[in-house]
């Protein structure tokens, strides 16, 4: 156990006394440690001393004056008899062309060509211009206003005329109104004329026959009975045989009459129809010349025209039933000649019987059969008459019925008539009543109206002539423009044709080439230059863009230094300062004249600008450093320590005054003898210890 | 006397484990913070102010969103009004608000009288040194208020291969026959991540201006970088994305500050395998893709840093439950302890 003891504390010494000696080096070489571990910085002392502001710039070397060969026209190069970089004199011939026409001979002369045929159509197009539709439109507005005025001047009889439209609407409805009434009338008698019992005559008439059948039958029963036996003489025979004839002469006489008696009622029966149609038309026609005459705005011819019909249509039916009236008398004729005849027969029968009678009387049975054979001859005499008398009262039934009939269409063709005369007076009193809704003062506002168009319609034409006139003058302006194009294009055609003669390209001026752009057997093209010539008896000039503030350190008739140049006569000179077209407000561009041995495209090397400002501090630009609180340096300061001495860097804030490529003045809290620091191998912060180089 | 152990042996070597895998796993966190903040390109908010909150943010595009030089100026009017509308410009005669650089990248041949050599070409506007600092060989860095845009920055491949030398700052070369001035000499591979990304080709820079002016031929802005002040979080990188727009096939937005963050590389590592899909038209400049790879590298370490930190944690709680197991006060004890403590209280009063 005491022998683990001593291990144990001899561990612990051993390990002490490293310690000391590991502490014993570190401090030895503590200096050098500490040392390594610092950044080596490289310092220099702060001077007075010059800021030198040079602009540098390289430019080519142009001539001052370059003159470019051209050609006016497409010809064809024969030959060229220079090359690049020749010199050359005034006069020398440099290009030779073919002697041909040149293209532009022809375009100018196809030009002209289509200037004339423009001309010519521009002439053939210019038209007098027409108004017809305008002075029409003018036309029927005149005629609207006439109308109008007019319309408006009537306005006052227009009440007159819708006082007697109303009128004539209320004759016309009394006609209507009668003729219906007219029509119901002849309805009723169209019944009635169906009821036999109305023909009194005729049923007589039938009464009569039928008796006289009867009479006639019973005689002839009597006969019979008395076939047998009876007596007549020859004189009583004879004078009733004469009696009987006469009587039937008689009778045949009446019969005559009666059928022409009859014959004279049908025609009565259409006269009267004729008249009534007469009438109906009479009384229309004294409708419509009422109408007229009430209106008001019918004139006298038109009046004239309807009196007059009015009057020939009354004559008519006047001398119609006047006809009528002498048919008619001679068909009330009828019913006494039937009388007469139906007496006639009567008569007629009784001498027969007698005669019978008479015959029986002298006669044998067969005489009796013979009066038989008369009473029966009678018998079918009488139903003859009877059937007679059937058929007339048949007859005149179909006449009555046929004349109430005709009467009845008659009157409806009237008051057909009398409607539409209705209808048009109503039309009539309607069209007067719109035509009395116009007011005065309507009838003004029209009147406005179509003045107010009429005008627009003058203004109208006026501008158009205004306007069409102004084209034609425009057009004659064109044609002039046309001409002088012409004429133009004429003298240009002129102008080649003399060149043409041309086919050597001589230099204007001497100098050297510069370019040529163009070979034998090319064509020319207007314009565009076929070479250059370097003027050189002009001078040189060099170009080169350069800041504002390099600009600004530049003066006009400044001596620019060549700096790739050595022994040599050359000298150039600041001759412009322009504003730089590429860079405006941001550049210029700076012309510099070159003089001496230089040729043209050679780069020189310029160095402008000697004006050096004298600067109390100058450090270098790597001494110069700058972080948020602004730009300081970094100083190097001493301080003595146990150790030795020690190397701070410290801070000192300045500003910049001038820099150029390597120093910068500055100002700040310096005294002139401050040793900056300018670079290190590690970055310096201000307050670190720094190491100087051994 | 026998020895008295508070734990067996095993849980020493579980300890002395966890131990091990603790500090394993804060040495590789510690590269990653180290590794972070030294990528200069990312750290430009930093460098540009310690006392205040900056981001830097940065906009890539595509050629096909035609962003010309001259929209920049817009662009510069759009931040100062968000800006101002967030009250965040300084007062006057403080230093500026904000920092903008903007640039784009070709090929070109650059010519000395000794050689001709096909260079991959930043053209470079604003303050573009200020985001990409570089060590300098020899010569100062161009600035846009120079007097003269025909300066050049070349990289020591460049100078080598034209003239033999890095001390060649104040010298000519030419491009398409136009004489340029070396202003500074840089070191190729200096602060990147990888090489490969950087290649082989010489680099050399120029301005817009140069090539607009000297050799006239019109760039488009494919990348836009600024560093703006950060009132609240996501400020810079919102106004950013208001005022330059476009198709969004056309246009990345990175956040440069706070990149390398945990939660940011938590994030990333959560998205790992969509890290390297390529979902827009833009072809970042070799900068972002050295910061790209950064990221998955990272992002991997933090994982074995966070696997690291498994076995400490299960130790804990591993000691967490042995010690409650082997407690010698239950939990009755304590109420005991505690109401005859509180008879007494009780007591004292009542004798009072």
């Amino acid at each position: 156990m005491a022998k683990e003891g001593v291990k144990k504390r001899g561990w612990v010494k051993n390990a002490i006394i490293i310690f000391l000696i590991i502490m014993l080096l570190l401090t030895f070489f503590s200096n050098t440690i500490m040392n390594y571990s610092l950044p080596e910085v490289a310092a220099q002392y702060t001077q007075p001393g010059t800021i030198t502001t040079k602009v540098r710039s390289s430019a080519t070397v142009e001539a001052n004056q370059r003159f470019e060969i051209f050609v006016d026209e497409t010809r064809v190069i024969k030959s060229v008899n220079v090359k690049n970089g020749d010199a050359i004199e005034a006069g020398q011939t440099i290009f030779v062309l073919e002697d041909t026409e040149s293209n532009e001979l022809a375009t100018a002369q196809r030009t002209l060509d289509e200037l004339n045929l423009a001309y010519e159509k521009a002439l053939l197009s210019i038209a007098d211009p027409s108004y017809a539709q305008e002075n029409q439109t003018i036309k029927e507005l005149k005629e609207d206003l006439n109308e109008a005025i007019s319309q408006r001047d009537k306005i006052s009889g227009r009440k007159e005329a819708l006082d007697s439209a109303k009128k004539a609407v209320k004759s016309a409805q009394k006609t209507v109104d009668n003729l219906s009434a007219n029509l119901e009338t002849l309805q009723q008698d169209l019944s009635d004329a169906s009821d036999d019992s109305k023909y009194i005559n005729e049923l007589y008439a039938i009464t009569a026959a039928e008796s006289a059948l009867s009479a006639a039958e019973q005689r002839r029963d009597a006969i019979q009975q008395e076939v047998s036996s009876s007596e007549t003489s020859d004189n009583e025979i004879l004078q009733l045989e004469r009696n009987l004839e006469s009587l039937q002469l008689e009778l045949q006489y009446l019969q005559k009459d009666f059928q022409n008696a009859q014959m004279a009622q049908n025609n009565a029966s259409s006269l009267y129809a004729n008249y009534m149609q007469l009438k109906g038309n009479a009384d229309a026609a004294k409708t419509t010349l009422d109408a007229l005459m009430f209106s008001g705005t019918a004139s006298e011819a038109e009046i004239a025209a309807a009196t007059a019909n009015y009057e020939s249509l009354s004559a008519a039916a006047d001398a119609a039933y006047s006809e009528y009236n002498s048919l008619n008398s001679s068909a009330g004729d009828i019913t006494s000649l039937q009388h007469q005849i139906d007496k006639m027969n009567i008569q007629i029968r009784q001498v027969r019987e007698d005669l019978d009678i008479a015959r029986l009387k002298t006669g044998s049975s067969s005489s009796l059969k013979a009066q038989l054979e008369s009473v029966k001859y009678e018998v079918e005499n009488c139903k003859t008459q009877l059937q007679n008398a059937k058929n007339n009262l048949q007859t005149v039934k179909n006449q009555s019925i046929s004349n109430i009939r005709t009467q009845i269409d008659t009157t409806n063709a009237q008051l057909k008539a009398a409607n539409q005369s209705l209808a048009d007076a109503r039309d009539k009193q309607t069209e007067a009543e719109s035509e009395n809704a116009l007011t005065i003062e309507q009838a003004n506002e029209q009147i406005k109206t179509i003045q107010r168009n009429l005008q627009d319609q003058y203004i109208a034409l006026a501008e158009k002539q205004d306007s069409d006139d102004l084209k034609l003058k425009l057009e004659e302006l064109y044609l002039d423009a046309q001409r002088a194009e012409i004429e133009k294009q004429e003298k240009i055609i002129a102008d080649i044709k003399s060149k043409t003669s041309e086919t050597e390209i001589k230099a204007k001026y001497a100098g050297i080439i510069n370019s040529i752009s163009t070979v034998a057997g090319d064509s020319t093209t207007p314009g565009t230059p076929m070479g250059t010539i370097d003027v050189i008896e002009k001078g040189y000039t060099a170009t080169f863009p350069v800041t504002i503030e390099q600009a600004k350190m530049i003066r006009v008739d400044d001596k620019a230094e060549i700096e790739n140049m050595w022994y040599t006569n050359a000298e150039a000179k600041v001759t412009a300062i322009k504003n730089d077209p590429a860079n405006p407000g941001k550049g210029k561009i700076l012309e510099i004249t070159v003089t001496g041995d230089v040729t043209v495209g050679q780069q020189l090397y310029f160095s402008i600008g000697e004006r050096g400002i004298q600067y109390d501090t100058v450090v270098p630009n790597s001494a110069v450093r700058e972080d948020n609180n602004g730009k300081f340096i970094l100083i190097v300061e001493s301080r003595n320590s146990p150790l030795g001495t020690r190397y701070v860097a410290s801070r000192v804030d300045v500003e910049v005054k001038a820099s150029d490529d390597n120093f910068s003045a500055v100002t700040g809290n310096l005294y002139g003898y401050e040793f900056v620091i300018t670079t290190s191998n590690k970055p310096v912060q201000a307050g670190e210890l720094v190491r100087l180089p051994e | 006397m026998e020895e008295r152990r508070i734990f067996r042996r095993g849980t020493y070597i579980y300890l002395a484990l966890s131990l091990l895998f603790l500090i394993a796993a804060a040495c590789l966190y510690g590269v990653i913070l180290f590794k972070g903040s030294s990528l200069q390109s990312q750290t430009g908010a930093e460098r540009w102010s310690q006392d205040s909150r900056f981001s830097q943010i940065s906009v890539f595009l595509s050629s096909d969103a035609v962003l010309r030089e001259d929209s920049l100026l817009d662009i510069n009017k759009g931040l100062e009004r968000k800006l101002k509308e967030a009250s965040a410009l300084p007062s006057e005669g403080t230093g500026r608000a904000y920092v903008l650089s903007y640039s784009s990248e070709t090929q070109l041949n650059i010519s000395s009288n000794k050689a001709d050599v096909q260079t991959n070409v930043v053209i470079t506007g604003g303050d573009f040194f200020k985001f990409h600092p570089m060590k300098l060989l020899s010569g100062y860095y161009f600035t846009e208020s120079d007097l003269n845009y025909d300066r050049i920055v070349i990289d020591d491949n460049l100078a080598w291969q034209l003239y033999g030398s890095y001390d060649v700052d104040g010298m000519k070369v030419y491009i398409a026959e136009k004489p340029f001035i070396i202003a500074a000499v840089v070191k190729s591979d200096y602060n990147i991540v990888s090489k490969e990304i950087y290649g082989d080709k010489p680099r050399a820079y120029i301005s817009f201006d140069a090539m607009q002016i000297i050799l006239e031929s019109e760039t488009y802005v494919t990348c836009f970088e600024a560093i703006l002040p950060e009132p609240i979080n996501g400020f810079g990188i919102g106004a950013v994305k208001e005022i330059i727009s476009s198709d969004e096939k056309l246009i990345e937005y990175v956040q440069n500050t706070g990149r390398y963050s945990f939660i940011t590389l938590l994030r990333k590592l959560g998205n790992m395998s969509t890290l390297s899909a390529r979902k827009t038209n833009v072809i970042p400049p070799y900068w972002e893709n050295d910061a790209r790879i950064l990221d998955i590298r990272l992002a991997i370490i933090l994982f074995f840093s966070l696997m690291s930190t498994l076995i400490p944690l299960s130790f804990i709680v591993f000691l967490l439950i042995s010690v409650f197991r082997r407690r010698k006060i239950y939990f009755n004890d304590i109420k005991r302890i505690a109401s005859e403590k509180f008879e007494r209280i009780s007591q004292n009063r009542k004798g009072k």
